[in-house]
Formats: C-alpha cells, structure tokens, sequence
C-alpha cells in the first residue's frame, strides 16, 4: 500500500507493529524483512515518490571545519532515500574493522564481523550483487581487494511495485516526522507534518529510525529537545563521531605488470593494507585505486621519470615495445576516518527549516592520523609496487610536502554519512547496543550508517543493508 | 646423577646455541642476498637500481 497523505493512511484502519522513519536501503530493508515474517509496518518518507526542489531544500545545512559538500545535495529526500544518487560500488567492512585497534581512539564495535555475515547472502540478494572475491596477497603489506561495481539498486523504483501490492508494509509519502515523543523509556508517538501543513501523529508499538546518517542525528537531537522525557536518555555520543571517507587523487603510477593482479574491463583495481601492516605502521583502513589514463598522460609520465630515473625509463619503453599507452595511471585513495568525539552534528541555533525544526550544523575536520594513514599509506603501496616489480608510484605534491588538501578537481569525499548514533556497549561512547536499540528506550532502535562505530575504507550499503537485515530478525525473532 | 644431568643440560644448550646461531646467520645472510633498497627522489618510490 502507498499512502500520499496522513489522512489516507489514517482513514485505512492501517496497525502497524513497527514505524519506520525513512525508505532508504536502511529503513526500506527492515520493513521488507519485517513483512517477510508477517508483520505490518508503516515506512514513513517525508518526500513524494519523486524528486522536488522544495523537498530537497529541507536538507539545507551548514558545514564548518574541512570543505565539505552543500549538505542539500549530499543526500536525498524522496522514496528510496538516498540509494537514489547510490553509485553502485559494494564491499562489506572487512573483519578487522570491527576490532579494538589500541592506534586507533575509540575503535572496536560491540559485534564482530561474524555478527553480520548470515546476512550478506540476503544483502547481496537486495542489492543484485554477485559474491565479493577473496582478497590476493600483492605484497607483505597490501592485498589485491574486491570491490564491486554493481548496477546501482534504486529502492523506490526496484521495491514499489512490491510495495503497492503488499499488505504489510503501508509506505505513507509526504510525512515528514518532526519529532518522537517520549514517557516512561518508550516512545508513545511520531509527530509528523503531512504534505507541507498538516500536522498529526503516527502511533506503534516500537519504531525503527532510519533517515539517513545526518537526519538521524537531527531528529534524535530535535525529539530530546521537545519530548518531556528524553527520547535519547544519555545523549552524551549523540550526533557525535561522524565520520567520512576522505576521497583523493593522490599520485600517478607507471604500471608494466597489470597482469600481476586482477583488473575489471575498464582496467581499474584495488588494493587494501593487511592488518598486520595497519598495525605495524600505525594506520587505519583505506584502498588504492589504479585508473589507467590517457596516452599523452603517459607520455608525460613516462618523460617525468626519464628525468629522475633515465635509465630505468629506456628499459620500461623498450619493454612496453615503444606502445607505451597501458603505462599511465592514476592513483585514487579513499580511507578510514577515525571516530572523534569533536566532530559531530549540532543543531543550528538560527536556521529553521518550514516546519521551525533547526537545520543540522556539520563539525567535521580530519585529523593526524587521517594525514598519517593517507602519507604512510601511500609510501607502503609505493613500495610494493616497486618490490613486486609492478610499477613505480609517484606521489602528488601535496601529498609529499605535505600541504593543504586540494579542493580543485578532488572527490573530496565518498558522500558516506557515518557515526552520530553510534554502536557502543557504552551508553558515554554510543547512541545504540549491539541490537540497534537506543540505550535505555524499550521500543526505539537505529538503522543505517549512522550506527557504525568505525568507518573502515568500505562504500556503506552492503554493511547499511546487512545490518538493516539484521535489525529486521532481531525484531522479529526477540523484540514482536 | 646430578654432575651428569648438569652436563646433558649443558650439552643440549649449547646444541640449541648452534641451532639458533645457524637460524641467525640464515636470518642475517638472506635479506643481504634479496633485499631491494626502495628510494625516494623526485617524489617517485624507486628502486635503487632505478638511479644507476
């Protein structure tokens, strides 16, 4: 059923079990996990079926610290959420992100890898996703990783026709919940604001949020404000530890042994450090990017090292047989950020949206070891490159003397919003337990990346949706 | 009993001192016989042999 008003969906004698806030791949996941094993909920999208501008600029916010992109563009406010701009690219978080790193500041998830993988099938199911290769051993240091490109799933366009036929999932559109109202450790409604002015309210026994890993933030942060007894009793990590993965082109690499790891069609491959080489050098997680380039780039690439290394540049054009067009690549990064309390979402003290609900403020800067991981790291790709006999790396500039991050012509970063509701044992260090649910409230729980604990270098959706899945059995199973 | 044990130990000890002696010359030779020198210049990661 899809309902585009609340008083469609009230005059339907509609009663759910569960109210979820948001149809990304998050909350449209648990809703579809739910209504497998019978029980009806309602999925909530403050959006239409459709993209609108006015939507959109519900998003507005403000960033301070490190450049960042306009928050009403970093995410999307429609059915499906934000998989509606996913670029496809799928990976889970590897085992060793989930542990206690003791060079890494509040690291270690209260659940270990294991805890996801029965349902990486089911999430690559969703997601249209063949299995994720092995990792291949390139050096001591750093392994060849599978990191897939897939057809990116829309969730509105894949799962409406489902949805419209189903009889357990009611998706209500235009609903955009302001804030939970809580008493006693439970939350008794949603208020919500339907298409643009009317006001209401939507009631189940438990509700799941998941708007995405800046609103989730907001609308904790807004409800604790408004609801007499805390919707978030001990909200010292709320809306703290976000994290990114900071995203760069930093360097170019002569490679004349592709053959010695695998590439997909356009020639691109990824590599990752071992654990024992993060450890060793006291970095977090990240991944390399070889991207073949243009000829005249290799040219110029190829005459560069000519002047450092003149001999060894005769040899590689003799060796590539004077076709020196496979030698150019670009060496693209992207990579852990480590969790710290400072940066975080606030809410703004002067900027309201329509409704009058504060506009999120972004603090988010990296740091040291962001610096350090990006540096170290690059130097221990170099070197394997150059051991294994595949290629010689050079650095960019601002990379090697160690100046500003570029802003022109760079990703900047991968639009991954993680942290602000974290996953912690600890109610001082997390919003959530290792069941997704709020410290301290009986029926409200937490889907999407703003749980994780840490970030690794892994494109989110496939952890978002396996967790999603997770959450689902846990409420069927434990929780209805 | 006791001299005689005190000498096995002292015999097996010094077996184990030649043991662990070869191990380090083998640790020691191998690397001096394979390892490649990675340089810096000119912000490219090189080997060695690269600026001959």
């Amino acid at each position: 059923m899809i309902f585009r008003s609340i008083e469609e969906y009230d005059n339907s004698g509609f009663s759910p079990k569960v109210a979820i806030i948001g149809t990304g791949p998050a909350g449209m996941t648990v809703a579809r996990r739910l209504a497998k094993a019978k029980i009806p909920c309602v999925l909530l999208d403050a959006g239409d079926e459709d993209y609108s501008d006015r939507s959109q600029k519900v998003y507005d916010g403000k960033v301070i610290g490190d450049p960042y992109f306009d928050l009403d563009i970093a995410r999307l406010r429609y059915l499906g959420g934000t998989s509606n701009h996913w670029a496809g690219w799928c990976r889970t978080l590897d085992a060793h992100d989930f542990e206690q790193r003791e060079w890494i500041p509040n690291s270690g998830w209260p659940i270990k890898r294991d805890a996801i993988e029965p349902f990486l099938d089911s999430a690559r199911e969703i997601l249209g996703l063949r299995n994720v290769d092995d990792d291949v051993k390139m050096s001591n240091d750093i392994n060849w990783i599978d990191l897939i490109r897939s057809d990116p799933v829309r969730f509105g366009e894949k799962y409406k026709q489902e949805l419209v036929d189903s009889e357990l999932i009611a998706v209500v559109l235009n609903t955009y919940v302001t804030d939970l109202v809580a008493k006693n450790n439970q939350i008794s409604a949603a208020n919500i604001i339907s298409n643009w002015s009317t006001k209401g309210q939507v009631i189940a026994p438990k509700y799941v949020v998941a708007t995405g890993g800046i609103e989730n933030s907001r609308l904790l942060l807004w409800s604790n404000e408004r609801s007499q007894d805390p919707v978030v009793p001990e909200p010292k990590a709320l809306g703290r530890y976000w994290m990114e993965h900071p995203e760069y082109t930093v360097g170019d690499a002569i490679i004349y042994n592709p053959e010695a790891y695998k590439r997909a069609n356009d020639g691109w491959a990824f590599f990752a450090p071992t654990p024992t080489a993060m450890k060793e050098t006291g970095i977090m997680n990240f991944h390399a990017v070889i991207i073949p380039q243009s000829l005249s780039q290799a040219k110029q690439l190829l005459a560069d090292f000519a002047c450092t290394a003149p001999t060894a540049a005769e040899w590689l054009f003799k060796k590539a047989e004077k076709d020196i067009s496979c030698l150019g690549n670009r060496i693209d990064w992207a990579w852990e950020q480590s969790p710290k309390f400072e940066n975080h979402i606030a809410l703004s003290t002067k900027d309201k949206d329509f409704a009058g609900i504060p506009r999120p403020e972004l603090h988010w800067r990296k740091g040291e070891l962001e610096r350090k991981t990006l540096v170290e790291g690059i130097r221990m790709f170099g070197r394997a490159l150059a051991e294994k006999n595949i290629g010689r790396l050079r650095m960019d500039d601002w990379v090697h003397n160690g100046y500003d991050y570029p802003i022109e012509d760079q990703e900047i970063a991968g639009y991954h919003h993680m942290g602000g509701t974290r996953m912690s044992t600890d109610p001082r260090t997390g919003v959530v337990d290792e069941n997704c649910q709020v410290h301290g409230m009986q029926n409200l729980y937490v889907a999407g990346s703003s749980i994780f604990t840490t970030s690794g270098y892994a494109n989110p959706t496939m952890t978002i949706v396996a967790l999603a899945e997770r959450l689902g059995e846990h409420l069927i199973t434990k929780a209805i | 009993m006791q001299p005689s044990s005190t000498v096995g130990i002292n015999r097996r000890a010094l077996l184990s001192g030649v043991a662990v002696t070869s191990v380090l010359i083998v640790i020691n030779l191998k690397p001096k016989t394979i390892f490649t020198k990675i340089v810096e210049q000119d912000r490219w990661i090189l080997k060695e042999d690269d600026l001959l």
